[in-house]
């Protein structure tokens, strides 16, 4: 189990509605997860479905590892919502950059929107 | 029936409701659920996470704006003009401050689309002309489904008859492989925020050189077809502002091969309407009409200057840096919108309105400036966006 | 417990998607290949091919459901969910409607649709005609008059124009 630096990029997922309730499981099943390429998945001991912290200077957070149809190894994908907003940073000029983020194995479960926002 | 699901605005929805059965023929998922959703997640009206009657959320609402100091509106990115005038008016007669979703993403492009200093077309333009588009960090497959069926792509326009495996080239440019990307002629991958680097990269292939970065071939083959086109268009989405600062050279690049640009964004049309009346997009004082970056939804929940936002159908709250979205639990902040949200859920004051070209007509712009008029086609009890505004504006 | 059917039907989806070969063989040699009849087909290979293009169910096979055969059956239940849970029509056309968001871009792109509908479907619209093959409706496309696809009949072709532009791979010939 290390630590692994990771480029995060997001993107809309189609998903999901503007109509959907944000504490809705199937909500979160599709929003609470994190892409990542085989490579990352063996370098970080991560199987699918395995539930893993994703954490940088701005906070962490525990998501759903989903394995990639393709990609490059070291760049990983976050659905635009709630959970990746945990990991953006609060300046406007660092906003517009790619986010980086290191990523470990966890038991703990993810986590919720009222955790992130109460 | 018009759809406002995003900014494609689809004229040909067929829509039946016999006995509260609704059918809805033509629109993509996004458009049906939109229609269909007029009974899921509606947001309730409250005060301070209790339930309370509308009048009572739109008193409250009132008696916030009379004592606040500074208070900003924002939002209606998905709303109607009418809705977006009454806004305005509102934020003329508080002193408020305006500002919507291009301040985050987009907004430069936007202003330059508008501004006319960029060849732009219509979308009837588009499928009738259009030989070969390039989707440049933008999913149209995602966020505007039917865009490459109706207008991009798949169509046979007048002047392109023999159907999208002659006669339209397309191009996939972004740092990940989307849904649009998967059915493009060519994709070329950049790395996160290198879009720059690839600018360069055409202005080499396009005056002969060799490019210094990529895929050589690939970069060679599609700039010998960008050369060809003859009414070339480029489409471009919210994964472009990365590059931010290289912007100018953006347009350039557009300029220099003689394309058509279409940024693929909802709030196009409320900007239009604030860019006609105020010269700028968004972050606009009304006080004094003024424009300053500090205006934008960022900077205004990151510092003190507001006490009171009123924010009417959009999300903002999942979009922002989850510690600036949380400063909605601090001020006195109002949520309009037809269903529930993240952003209803932080905010004090929720005020549920109908759902615009669903429950309530009115009119919107096409990403392109076309104008359509929506109709109502389900009744509710719903007060619609306009009526909510402008009640609170008779109120003040 | 909610998690796990929202994987697993992920999961054969992308079994049938990657598994595009699934061929009648694939499930004739799971068939107890007797010959008995008792389906009311005259041979397993003529079975197989019926519940390819789901013109059968598997429980018409009463021998399968025997002890001897129990293995067999599972698999063939699993290889064969996915296609019987999809719309499969006449010629074998399935439309995944849990990947369908429908863009419409199949019922622009089919050549079919085009001719048949020139001020609808042909320019980019939906469909305005009911002779169209393919229909987008509450969000998803449905397939209709199926005999006028150019897979259908005697002159058949393979024509796969509402198979390439489709992004999610909603649409496919299992049988090929």
């Amino acid at each position: 189990m290390s630590d692994n630096d990771l480029i995060i990029i997001s993107y809309e997922d189609r998903n999901v509605f503007k109509q959907d309730s944000p504490f809705d499981n199937s909500y979160i099943e599709k929003m609470a997860i994190i892409e990542l390429t085989e490579e990352d998945m063996n370098k970080n001991d991560i199987k699918d479905d395995e539930n893993i912290l994703v954490y940088n200077d701005n906070g962490e957070v525990v998501v759903k590892a989903k394995k990639m149809e393709e990609g490059d190894v070291g760049i990983a994908s976050m659905p635009k919502g709630p959970w990746f907003s945990v990991l953006l940073p609060n300046n406007i000029e660092d906003f517009y950059k790619h986010i980086n983020a290191k990523i470990k194995k966890t038991e703990d479960p993810i986590t919720t929107i009222e955790f992130i926002f109460d | 029936m018009i759809c406002l699901g995003c900014s494609c605005l689809c004229d040909d929805l067929e829509f039946k409701n016999e006995e509260n059965k609704i059918t809805v023929g033509n629109a993509c998922l996004k458009g049906f659920k939109r229609i269909d959703a007029f009974n899921k997640n509606r947001l309730i009206s409250s005060i301070n996470k209790k339930e309370a009657s509308i009048d009572d959320a739109i008193n409250k609402t009132i008696e916030i704006l009379k004592n606040s100091k500074k208070s900003a509106i924002f939002g209606l990115e998905n709303s109607v003009l009418e809705a977006q005038n009454e806004s305005i008016k509102l934020g003329e007669k508080t002193g408020s401050i305006i500002d919507n979703f291009s301040s985050v993403y987009g907004g430069y492009l936007i202003n330059r689309f508008l501004d006319g200093s960029v060849n732009t077309c219509t979308l009837d333009d588009v499928r009738d002309n259009c030989d070969v588009s390039i989707y440049w960090g933008c999913d149209p497959m995602s966020t505007h489904p039917r865009l490459m069926s109706k207008f991009s792509y798949y169509p046979r326009g007048k002047n392109r008859q023999r159907g999208w495996e002659e006669d339209r080239y397309t191009i996939a440019i972004d740092a990940r492989k989307s849904l649009t990307a998967n059915i493009t002629k060519k994709f070329i991958k950049v790395s996160p925020g290198r879009d720059f680097e690839l600018f360069k990269a055409f202005k080499d292939v396009l005056s002969g050189k060799l490019p210094k970065i990529g895929d050589k071939k690939l970069l060679m083959n599609v700039g010998t077809s960008i050369k060809k086109a003859k009414y070339g268009v480029v489409f471009v989405g919210d994964g472009l502002d990365y590059s931010m600062g290289y912007m100018n050279d953006f347009i350039d690049l557009i300029n220099d091969i003689g394309f058509k640009l279409q940024p693929v964004m909802d709030c196009i049309g409320f900007n239009k309407l604030l860019f006609e009346r105020f010269r700028y997009i968004n972050s606009i004082d009304l006080e004094d009409k003024s424009y300053a970056k500090d205006n934008s939804i960022f900077n205004l929940l990151k510092g003190d200057d507001i006490d009171s936002i009123l924010i009417v159908e959009s999300d903002i709250a999942s979009y922002l840096p989850h510690k600036i979205a949380k400063k909605l639990k601090d001020i006195n902040s109002i949520y309009i919108g037809p269903h529930s949200n993240l952003t209803a859920y932080l905010s004090r004051i929720n005020i549920p309105s109908s759902i615009s070209g669903v429950e309530s007509g009115g009119n919107a712009y096409r990403m392109d400036l076309k104008e359509e008029t929506a109709e109502k086609v389900i009744d509710s009890e719903f007060l619609s966006q306009y009526e909510i505004l402008s009640r609170i504006g008779e109120g003040l | 417990m909610r998690d796990e059917t929202f994987i697993r039907n992920t999961y054969d989806i992308s079994y049938v998607a990657k598994n595009n070969k699934l061929s009648p063989m694939e499930i004739y040699k799971l068939l107890p290949q007797t010959n008995c009849k008792e389906c009311g087909e005259e041979t397993c290979m003529a079975f197989a091919f019926k519940l390819l293009n789901k013109g059968t169910t598997l429980d018409k096979c009463t021998p399968l459901y025997e002890e001897e055969y129990k293995e067999e059956r599972k698999e063939l239940e699993k290889i064969l969910k996915p296609i019987m849970e999809a719309d499969v029509t006449e010629t074998g056309l399935v439309i995944h409607e849990d990947l369908c968001f429908g863009c419409g871009n199949c019922v622009v792109a089919c050549p079919v649709n085009v001719a048949e509908d020139p001020k609808g479907c042909a320019i980019g619209k939906g469909a305005s005609s009911d002779k169209v093959i393919l229909k987008v409706e509450n969000g998803k496309v449905k397939a209709q008059n199926i005999e006028r696809c150019r897979r259908f009949g005697e002159h058949k072709i393979l024509c796969n124009a509402c198979i390439t532009p489709c992004p999610t791979k909603a649409i496919e010939f299992p049988g090929g």
